[in-house]
């Protein structure tokens, strides 16, 4: 009597290996995607925090979040002048980089950039969209009534 | 379910699907805003929903599989097929999300709060799906996998609060925020709303029918597996001491 | 901003289609299942 005579071992194992790898290497993603990626999360601070924490961020890589001010958008070749505001304070952005859909007076802003004296340079623009939505009015309504 | 109770509910199911993406696509207006990327959302909120949904059921069926009293194959089953049409929805709402980033954020994708948790979200349950498929037995099966299943559930709450505890890009819930403030009205509320109950009945019918399709499968194994063992017994006493 | 349909062309394009692809599997399969149980009986 060999083993030989036995059923054959069906490629069970070989799957559940494969399977456990598969398995083990999304626990790798999720564990990337935690560690590295924490410090690559690059925070996003509201124009007053950025403008009161002025000496303090140095010259380090933020993200500030404002309403763009009406009538100062300068827009240049390579991206824009404008000024942001936010819970009464204002920044100066120079913002250099692509144009963007919805940048206009009152868009709600988000620069990634880090301060040169009291002007934030930017090389990123994004346009961080609330949660309202309607057909006819825009959500910018009271940053336009009280400006105009 | 009955047969035909099944073939109701499914054709209940695709009706109302196609009234959403009718309303969704032509009756709903654009958002004076967002245009018509908007319509993107009357996808990405209601896959989203699901996503949740569909993980909260995984790990409800694990902890009554890991109470020894409710303890069935019938609920280790449930969590596989509730975890597997979740990753689908949670991909879907990635892809979708990603699709109207672009054009509104003006990014594809952002190491934001949430778009990261959700990202961490999907990855988890996949890996879940994939540790579905490493164990010898399926008491082993249910053992490994309701205890990660519970502990990946703990990201859910973390992907929803996301955006309330950390200044992030992702805008809050429109209509599960902090004030319970619904700030959508009219023709598209309604859309979403419809949206939200069509694809819920969907997900009803995909994860029943995948419940059926793994019971049958299970079944199949078992008889499988019987009989190898019974070969196996076969072979190694020559005398026929047990008949297949 | 009528280049926005694409974005949702896309979106709704994909979503139909990974849900017809995920429904035509198990569909299939199911159908596989049931015959091959009901033969073994």
């Amino acid at each position: 009597m060999t083993d030989t005579q036995l059923p054959p071992v069906r490629p069970k194992q070989r799957m559940h290996l494969r399977y456990t790898l598969a398995a083990v290497a999304c626990l790798a993603i999720v564990a990337w995607m935690f560690t590295e990626l924490r410090g690559a999360v690059v925070y996003l601070r509201p124009v007053s925090y950025a403008v009161s924490h002025r000496s303090a961020q140095g010259t380090r890589t933020f993200r500030m979040g404002g309403t763009v001010v009406p009538g100062t958008i300068a827009k240049s070749s390579d991206g824009a002048r404008f000024e942001v505001m936010e819970g009464g304070a204002k920044a100066q952005v120079d913002y250099s980089g692509g144009p963007r859909d919805l940048f206009r007076d009152c868009a709600p802003v988000v620069v990634e950039g880090h301060w040169a004296g009291n002007v934030f340079t930017a090389s990123r623009l994004l346009i961080r969209h609330g949660s309202a939505y309607d057909a006819s009015k825009r959500a910018d309504a009271n940053c336009r009534a009280s400006t105009s | 379910m009955s047969r035909n109770a099944r073939r109701v509910f499914g054709g209940v199911t695709l009706v109302l699907l196609a009234i959403t993406a009718v309303l969704a696509l032509w009756v709903s207006p654009a958002d004076k805003e967002q245009g018509d990327a908007m319509r993107l959302l009357y996808l990405h909120v209601p896959t989203a929903w699901l996503a949740y949904l569909a993980f909260f059921v995984t790990a409800l069926a694990s902890a009554l599989w890991l109470w020894p009293r409710t303890r069935s194959t019938t609920w280790d089953l449930l969590a596989g097929a509730s975890a597997e049409v979740g990753v689908l929805f949670t991909g879907l709402m990635l892809m979708l999300g990603s699709l109207w980033g672009r054009p509104i954020w003006g990014t594809w994708w952002e190491w934001d709060a949430r778009l990261t948790t959700t990202a961490v979200l999907f990855f988890l349950y996949l890996g879940y799906l994939a540790l579905r498929r490493t164990a010898d037995t399926s008491e082993q099966r249910g053992k490994r996998c309701a205890i990660a299943a519970l502990i990946a559930f703990a990201d859910v709450p973390i992907v929803h609060f996301s955006v309330n505890w950390w200044q992030t890009l992702h805008q809050t819930g429109t209509v599960f925020n902090p004030k319970l403030d619904v700030q959508i009205h009219g023709t598209m509320a309604v859309t979403l709303l419809l949206s939200v109950l069509s694809f819920t009945m969907l997900y009803v019918c995909l994860t029943l029918s995948r419940l059926r399709l793994a019971e049958l499968e299970e079944g199949r194994e078992q008889r499988e597996l019987e009989l190898a063992i019974a070969e196996r017994i076969a072979a190694e006493h020559p005398e026929p001491a047990v008949t297949v | 901003m009528d280049h926005n349909w694409g974005y949702v062309a896309a979106g709704y394009g994909i979503t139909t289609g990974a849900l017809l692809v995920y429904g035509g599997w198990l569909w299939n399969r199911l159908r596989r299942a049931q015959q091959s149980a009901t033969d073994g009986d």
